[in-house]
């Protein structure tokens, strides 16, 4: 299952980067990294594995009313 | 690219992106009896706020936001601007996603692994998002109409079944009710048309964004208090709360003499347009916003590897079919009161005093 997840990947990502009219190196490294990262979830999710989502203010603010609250 | 959109395609695309996923939950339960009341206060109170996304947009110089938004703000806030409202976006294209999944599965699949449904959601948007807005804007033109039209049908077809006794006592329990149902409808979906402000890149008029958000977003709202009244008339305030998807549920009543039967699949595929506009539109904001905080003038070239991203983040974002009826019919949270109000409202502030100090100057550096 790993593997054919990273296969899929790799030829979306192959077949979508030989479309492109132009390939500017900056953009194909945001996009490699961005891929590499997508699939790293896809694995995650293939082998089972549960990460929260969080989302980046609402985390601030459950810290601020923790701080709020006080307490161990 | 510079993509203008109609304002009649503009309207429809603002229509389907707020039915969305919307149209089958019940929502304003909590109001019981008075759910009608409560949409007609989320729709006044929502109303100020869509005018003000307009006006934005409207004051905001450039063809798209991140353009406004660096000249009005400077560089770095304009970064923490579009960075959460990128997060904002990925995160409900999750959410919407999920409610893809869990919805095939409740009414029919019940056997089929969550990521298929998905998997085949994301591939669809993916090619959507990267045709862009003004094509989306087109095709919900044309599909609004098969809304309309399957909307209506099935209207007509439940008249036998209302039951107004069902809209009483009005104001039984008192005000405090509505109130939590109409803030809960504001939260999910209408004040999600913030999004909107990042999608559209171009529009043909200087008026046209008042006439695109407002006009769709009383549409909608409009459509949305049709649904639910029929919703609430036809299966009543325990069934409406009771139950994960209670259009469903009212709309497989319908029953033409044992002949015209089992028409709950039109509030499938009204909800699978809608779903499919929204998840787009989330695509093409969070990948404008992500394109916008690395610098680049293009973002189609992003949209696969996020969406790519939706499958694994569709799975994680709830746990179950319960958690995700909880989270639609939440009250407002922080996290989205900021979203929705709080940073809308200061970029708001900001670009009006400087429209009155710098006045023409401003408004000539955009288009």
């Amino acid at each position: 299952m790993v593997i054919l997840i990273a296969l899929v990947y790799v030829i979306v990502g192959v077949v979508e980067v030989l479309l492109w009219e132009k390939r500017d190196g900056n953009k194909l490294a945001v996009y490699v990294v961005l891929m590499i990262m997508s699939l790293v979830f896809a694995e995650l999710m293939g082998t089972g594995v549960h990460i929260p989502v969080i989302s980046p203010i609402g985390e601030v603010i459950s810290l601020v009313k923790k701080l709020i609250q006080g307490g161990s | 690219m510079n993509e203008v959109t109609a304002d009649r395609h503009g309207i429809a695309l603002v229509v389907l992106y707020l039915l969305g996923s919307t149209v089958i939950f019940g929502l304003g339960g909590r109001a019981g009896t008075d759910v009608w009341l409560a949409f007609l206060v989320a729709i006044a109170v929502g109303f100020p706020f869509a005018l003000m996304y307009a006006r934005i947009r409207v004051l905001l110089p450039g063809e798209g936001l991140w353009e406004g938004l660096k000249s009005l703000l400077g560089i770095w806030p304009a970064r923490f601007v579009a960075f959460n409202y990128g997060f904002f976006a990925w995160r409900l294209s999750f959410l919407v996603a999920r409610d893809f999944s869990e919805f095939i599965r409740t009414v029919s699949l019940d056997n089929t692994p969550q990521v298929v449904p998905v998997l085949f959601s994301v591939a669809v948007c993916l090619w959507a998002a990267k045709a862009g807005i003004e094509v989306l804007a087109r095709w919900s033109s044309i599909f609004i109409k098969v809304v309309l039209v399957l909307m209506f049908i099935a209207l007509i077809l439940l008249a036998k079944d209302i039951n107004f006794d069902n809209f009483r006592p009005v104001l039984y329990h008192g005000f405090i009710p509505v109130v939590l149902g109409a803030l809960e409808i504001l939260e999910f979906p209408l004040l999600e048309t913030v999004l909107l402000l990042w999608a559209f890149s171009g529009f043909r008029t200087k008026k046209s964004p008042y006439r695109i958000i407002l006009f769709g977003f009383l549409i909608a709202g409009a459509i949305l208090f049709i649904v639910t009244g029929v919703t609430l008339a036809v299966i009543g305030p325990d069934t409406y709360r009771g139950t994960y998807f209670p259009v469903y549920v009212a709309v497989s009543r319908i029953n033409i003499a044992q002949f015209l039967t089992r028409l709950e699949a039109t509030v499938a595929m009204v909800f699978l347009i809608g779903g499919f506009v929204k998840v787009t539109v989330c695509l093409i904001v969070a990948s404008k916003a992500l394109s916008a905080l690395l610098g680049f003038s293009d973002y189609r070239f992003l949209v696969t590897p996020l969406a790519l991203s939706i499958m694994p983040g569709a799975q994680w974002i709830h746990k179950g079919v319960i958690e995700m009826n909880r989270r639609a019919t939440a009250l407002w949270q922080p996290y989205e009161v900021i979203i929705q109000v709080i940073i809308p409202t200061v970029v708001w502030i900001i670009a009006e005093v400087k429209m009155r100090k710098k006045g023409p100057v401003f408004r000539r550096s955009g288009k």
